[in-house]
């Protein structure tokens, strides 16, 4: 599974999407911009997702995408569907706060490999981090 | 799931060039497929041959389960590469032409369209810039209730704000219902929209998949895809 935090590019006037990464499929892409809403809590539990045409529209991308990112989320337990209404997130709390860590967790995976791969060691992140948090106090 | 096109080695050769070189392609109903290649692939050659305008050498083509024809042309759609409307027309005239033309022509999806494009109704056709022109052909494409929509190159020359109405459109117009084959080398801007790409060089399909799968196992964009394909 991925969870590669910024995937997408946003623009400031209402998150739209700007552009889409070249390596990853699609759907998964839409998949991260909507956990994303969901961690920051633009999109709550029990809110309505944007209509799979709607979204395709917005998004410039094929309707059987946005349809598939859906059927994802809906199988990785984020979302329900009702039939005739639509989709919306889910509302049990747990979910909302393990997305959040595995989100978490994704970016300081990748941020920790791509140190490593420019020589730093845990120490020296720490380190870092340490230095970072002194200065923005 | 049915399929709406069935290609079994299909070869057209002009005098002394090979066009299509025994292709094979099935279509099923509600994708909307990418036909990718530069120019002189065969992939013009390949579409007026679905839309009934040249025939094969040899082969075998199926739509909807009929052999190309009257039938065929009648749920077919089909957007060419250049302007088919005469220049004397108004934006008026040229959907009175439509309608007559073609019984699955609806004329208020047309209408709606108009606005959505910010098209004059008075204009006449050879009033029109590029991009305008592009515009208007394609409402007119898209307005039939067809079952099958072929469009050759449909944002080929147009400015980045009118190829974004015209994507719009595209995806606007799509419904499980109906395909859409789509020619491009502009694949930049359009792969987003497709369930399929087929890749053809000098008349032979030289990759064809899932979209979203290709670029899940190459971990690469069709863009890229396809500059690695046609770059040397």
């Amino acid at each position: 599974m991925y969870y590669i935090y910024s995937t997408l590019i946003y623009n400031d006037n209402g998150g739209e999407i700007v552009e889409f990464t070249d390596q990853l499929p699609i759907y998964i892409q839409i998949m991260n911009y909507i956990k994303k809403k969901i961690i920051t809590s633009e999109l709550k539990g029990g809110d309505k997702l944007p209509s799979v045409r709607e979204l395709s529209y917005e998004l410039k991308v094929n309707p059987n995408t946005v349809q598939r990112s859906y059927q994802e989320l809906e199988r990785e337990n984020l979302v329900y569907t009702q039939r005739g209404m639509g989709t919306f997130v889910i509302e049990d709390q747990n979910v909302l706060t393990n997305l959040r860590k595995e989100m978490a967790q994704s970016i300081i995976d990748k941020f920790v490999k791509e140190m490593k791969e420019i020589g730093f060691s845990y120490d020296e992140i720490v380190e870092i981090l340490e230095n970072r948090r002194t200065e923005e106090k | 799931m049915g399929k709406i096109v069935e290609i079994k080695g299909l070869s057209k050769r002009y005098i002394n060039t090979i066009a299509l070189n025994g292709i094979d392609l099935d279509i099923e109903n509600g994708k909307v497929v990418g036909v990718l290649g530069p120019n002189g692939s065969g992939k013009t050659t390949l579409i007026k041959i679905l839309a009934g305008l040249l025939r094969q050498s040899k082969g075998d083509v199926r739509i909807d389960s009929h052999n190309v024809g009257v039938y065929t042309k009648s749920i077919v759609s089909y957007l060419p590469d250049r302007n088919f409307l005469y220049s004397w027309m108004s934006i008026d005239d040229a959907l009175k032409f439509y309608s007559d033309f073609y019984k699955d022509f609806d004329i208020k999806r047309a209408e709606n369209l108009l606005d959505f494009m910010n098209l004059d109704k008075n204009l006449k056709v050879n009033q029109l810039s590029k991009g305008m022109h592009e515009k208007l052909n394609l409402r007119l494409v898209l307005s039939r209730r067809a079952k099958l929509y072929i469009l050759d190159e449909p944002i080929a020359g147009v400015d980045p704000v009118a190829r974004d109405k015209i994507l719009d459109a595209i995806i606007n117009n799509y419904n499980e219902d109906s395909s859409m084959i789509i020619t491009t080398h502009l694949v930049r801007d359009m792969e987003n929209l497709f369930d399929e790409v087929v890749f053809l060089k000098e008349g032979n399909i030289i990759l064809r998949g899932d979209a979203e799968k290709l670029r899940e196992e190459k971990k690469k964009s069709i863009d890229e895809l396809y500059k690695e394909i046609f770059g040397e």
